[in-house]
């Protein structure tokens, strides 16, 4: 029953409904001047008599009537709003509630079929042969501005935002809610979609046009970009939630190559460009109206490490990550993990299959690296999401591969650490029908995938790692009770592990291991990775390994020298915002022979360094710089920033410990660095710019003797076998249980005689 | 207040506090109040957390806690202005001395009210009369009712229970 007018106070529905106006006026849609004139001098009579006059000029605006009752349940009626969308465009409208129970509760709109707004940012897909009728329905998304929840006054005005995917005319179903917080609200809107109770609504959507956009990098060549679109108001073009591959829900660009559209409403825009850290953020604005007008793109580069020598890659981004399970399918292809991988100007991708669609992506494993075309993986079913854009190829395609290996994560070694397998020639291992056959604990994998020419190492490397310290190193022992490096100090003594990937997560919590490791005379890699889409969303490339070689590796030969470089340590790892270009300990470089000292000597470090932070410290940067070190993106070198200024600190580590320090100016430019210091035994030694980048370390033997760096870093290794033992050895299966205990036990053998040869404390 | 009125990432695409910024401040432990954010170019934003006011007949003003979050570090008076309704209606004041500078600050904003009845009172905060916010984001409103008819102590104030 709709409440009578004549008891409302006046005072409070002309602040109601004035606020809904003026915000509709905000998103570029006001009342016509002589309602909105009216209706202000209606609110300042503050006259009950005058709501019935003001509801008739508002009425022409409102969509939707909403009746709450006492339970938040609600019951909807058209309004006499035009119900007029544009295709791929936002259009706002009033939502005018009565809430005769005063509620003050969350008001929420779900709109379709039951699955809608179940998820924080996708439509759902039913596991289906064809789910393309189903993408046809979902052809709408809805938003309510302003999330205070309801005041509890008789009657308030909200703004509903449509966007319409479609053109033509279309129909879609209400139902609302109110509740607090949490999922309350859903199960009243859902009660209301599953009950019959929304509100079925027709709508005219006329046509957007379709925007060329033209990508040329810095010489000119055509090539992928990140592009993220939009207008005034904030909504992201195309529309997060109508979105089918390659285009991601879960990040709010798109990557589009040179001559490849979108499809925009007439409008104003605000286009960003990128194509990873080594490029400069660009922004434009643009206005599309008819004649339509081409959008370009002209990429700047702050630096090219390839001309250095350098070729980036990311060791860990998947097919089927974590978000792309937010919906039940099996993942993406690689004609869209391509165009994902180029966009971010990553030379190589290293595409892990895991234990989720392990059956589906295990097909697209060949023991080779590809670069295939980037173009649409199911073009019927991006005709039902009415996307006509034609993939185009690009001059730079060539310059990215993608190799599909193994992360042996959803296993049952699993808890024993995350595994990554590279360069895999079988990704089946021997006598097994599925994962689940595999082994329980992880070193048998490791050997099994080194007898085949593999690289390995552990995924990010800090997961059960951390500790209540942050300085590096520490001497705290970790609770190993996570997927990180965990049984990576075990496999280490055994020859099976070259590399551990981070740039992920808290630096202390990913390097402490490898610097104690290290300074016991190890060799392994600290690799940049990602874990895309599940650690990050953003893209590929967050953690980077920029691998040095003589040339570009542009097919499977190219990749095979790009592995190997990369396992011989000719490789730096970082968020690709701070480079060395070259580092050089007496004129040797990470990854060539170590050098040798006849006696303690002083040893000259030669480096090009170049660093880029914005020039004008911003809230984004600030941001970054002040959030807790746990939080995401952990490695970022505005962290680094010093004070307000735009220099970060280089500093030279020697086994481990920082021993001498130099700002450096991070305006793109390299900059040579020169220092000095004096070893007295065998040692590593790197440079760094935390927590940004990490160099390999260069090795140098003192008298020939191998690195001892410390007995206290054996010891803490000795003490975390048996830490990792206690916590692990209940998850391996009996059978193999006596194998690994003998392989723990060679480990602590292998660091007491360490201890003993250590005669630095 | 319930840590999921605050944004969830700092990463600008919400304009409240984050959780990271309000742990630690104590507004978890509280049911509300009003949060107001400084950024480093010294642009205010407003929200308001918990629920609607209810004044009983003893009370003609209510005090409501207000946390500054000063990411700008300015050290200017933070003002409180009332936009609507008119004076004769409502009134509100908060201690306009100059901020500390520090990251967290509290102060309190008063609410007196004139007449019985529902009224809808918004409020906006500013440390400069240029620095308001095209967004309008530097604004709240506050929805206030009071039951029954004026007490006879009009300085009689008490201390919000926690809501706003």
């Amino acid at each position: 029953m709709s409440i009578d007018l004549r008891g409302v106070a006046a005072q409070p529905y002309f602040a109601s409904v004035l606020r809904a106006v003026e915000k509709l006026k905000l998103l570029g849609q006001p009342l016509s001047t002589e309602a909105y004139e009216k209706l202000v001098a209606l609110a300042k009579s503050s006259n009950s008599n005058g709501l019935m006059d003001a509801e008739s000029l508002i009425a022409p605006y409102t969509l939707v009537h909403l009746i709450v009752d006492a339970d938040g349940r609600g019951t909807a009626t058209a309004g006499l709003a035009p119900r007029n969308l544009v295709e791929h465009g936002w259009k706002a409208f009033l939502l005018r509630i009565e809430n005769p129970h005063a509620l003050e509760d969350d008001v929420e709109a779900l709109v379709g079929w039951r699955s809608w707004g179940a998820r924080q940012f996708n439509a759902v897909l039913m596991d289906t042969i064809n789910p393309g009728p189903i993408i046809e329905r979902q052809w709408l998304e809805v938003k309510l501005e302003d999330k205070p929840p309801l005041n509890g006054f008789e009657i308030e005005f909200r703004v509903i935002e449509l966007c319409s995917r479609d053109r033509g005319e279309r129909w879609a179903r209400f139902s609302f809610g109110v509740g607090r917080g949490g999922s309350y609200y859903f199960r009243q809107s859902e009660w209301a979609a599953a009950n019959n109770q929304g509100l079925e609504l027709e709508f005219h959507c006329v046509p957007s046009h379709d925007v060329n956009i033209r990508v040329a990098d810095v010489d000119g060549q055509s090539c992928v970009a990140a592009i993220t679109i939009k207008d005034p108001h904030g909504h992201v073009y195309p529309s997060q939630i109508l979105r089918l591959p390659p285009d991601m829900a879960f990040q709010p660009h798109v990557y589009r190559g040179d001559g490849e559209a979108v499809t925009l409403p007439e409008g104003t825009y605000t286009v960003e460009c990128w194509r990873g850290p080594e490029y400069v953020r660009k922004v434009r604005h643009i206005h599309v109206t008819e004649p339509v007008e081409e959008v370009r793109v002209n990429l700047e580069r702050w630096i090219d490490p390839a001309v250095w020598g350098w070729y980036p890659g990311d060791v860990h981004i998947h097919a089927a990550g974590c978000s792309h399970f937010m919906q039940p399918t099996r993942g993406v292809n690689p004609e869209t993990m391509i165009r994902h991988v180029r966009g971010e100007a990553l030379a190589v991708g290293q595409v892990l299959t895991w234990g989720p669609a392990w059956n589906y992506q295990k097909q697209f494993f060949s023991g080779h690296a590809i670069s295939p075309a980037a173009s649409l993986e199911h073009p019927d079913l991006q005709a039902s999401n009415n996307v006509s854009w034609k993939p185009q190829l690009t001059q730079r395609d060539g310059e990215s591969l993608l190799r599909y290996d193994v992360e042996v994560s959803g296993f049952p070694s699993s808890i024993c650490g995350h595994l990554i397998l590279l360069r895999l020639q079988q990704q089946e291992f021997p006598g097994t029908h599925g994962p689940e056959d595999w082994p329980s604990w992880n070193l048998p994998i490791l050997q099994w995938a080194m007898k085949q020419g593999a690289v390995v190492g552990y995924a990010h490397c800090g997961f059960g790692m951390n500790v209540s310290e942050e300085t590096l190193p520490n001497y705290l022992i970790p609770s190993f009770d996570s997927v990180g490096t965990n049984e990576g100090i075990v496999d280490v003594t055994h020859g099976a592990l070259d590399f551990i990937g981070g740039c992920e997560l808290n630096p202390a919590y990913e390097m402490n291991a490898w610097y104690h490791m290290l300074s016991c005379g190890f060799r392994l890699v600290f690799a940049g990775e990602t874990d895309y889409p599940c650690i990050y969303d953003e893209r590929p490339g967050v953690g980077r390994s920029y691998v040095r070689l003589d040339a570009r590796p542009s097919d499977d030969a190219g990749y095979q020298k790009w592995i190997a470089s990369f396992r011989e340590g000719r490789l730096y790892a970082g968020d690709g915002r701070s480079h060395f270009l070259d580092f050089q300990v007496n004129g040797h470089r990470p990854g060539d022979p170590d050098l040798m000292l006849d006696k303690p000597a002083a040893i000259q470090i030669r480096a090009f360094v170049a660093a880029r932070l914005e020039p004008q410290i911003t809230e984004e940067t600030e941001a970054i710089r002040r959030s807790a070190r746990f939080s995401r993106p952990a490695w970022h070198l505005e962290r680094a920033r010093i004070g307000h200024s735009r220099e970060v600190a280089l500093e030279l580590v020697v086994n481990g410990e920082p021993v001498k320090t130099v700002n450096v100016l991070a305006d793109g430019e390299p900059r040579e660095v020169s220092l000095d210091t004096y070893l007295d035994r065998s040692s590593w030694v790197s440079i760094r710019i935390m927590p940004s980048s990490h160099s390999h370390p260069v090795f140098v033997h003192v008298g020939a003797k191998p690195v001892r760096a410390s007995r206290r870093s054996a010891e803490w290794l000795r003490t975390c076998v048996d830490r990792l033992w206690e916590e692990k050895h209940r998850f391996i299966r009996e059978n193999e249980r006596g194998a690994a205990a003998e392989a723990y036990d060679h480990a602590r053998r292998k660091y007491e005689a360490i201890i003993e040869e250590s005669d630095i404390p | 207040m319930s840590a999921e009125k605050a944004c969830q990432s700092s990463n600008g695409s919400c304009h409240g506090p984050t959780a990271l910024e309000l742990e630690g401040s104590g507004w978890f432990d509280q049911e509300g109040g009003i949060v107001v954010t400084i950024n480093p170019e010294a642009r205010v934003s407003a929200v308001r957390i918990g629920r609607s006011l209810r004044l009983t007949n003893i009370e003609t003003s209510i005090l409501v806690p207000v946390l500054i979050i000063n990411k700008g570090r300015v050290t200017a008076p933070l003002r409180a202005i009332l936009l609507r309704p008119e004076r004769d209606l409502v009134d509100v004041s908060m201690v306009s001395q100059a901020l500390s500078g520090a990251p967290n600050e509290k102060r309190e904003l008063e609410i007196r009210l004139a007449v019985s009845g529902p009224l809808d009172v918004a409020i906006a905060f500013e440390i400069s009369p240029e620095g308001g916010d095209l967004a309008g984001r530097d604004r709240i409103h506050v929805y206030v009712r009071r039951e029954s008819p004026l007490s006879e102590e009009p300085d009689d104030r008490k201390k919000c229970a926690g809501v706003i």
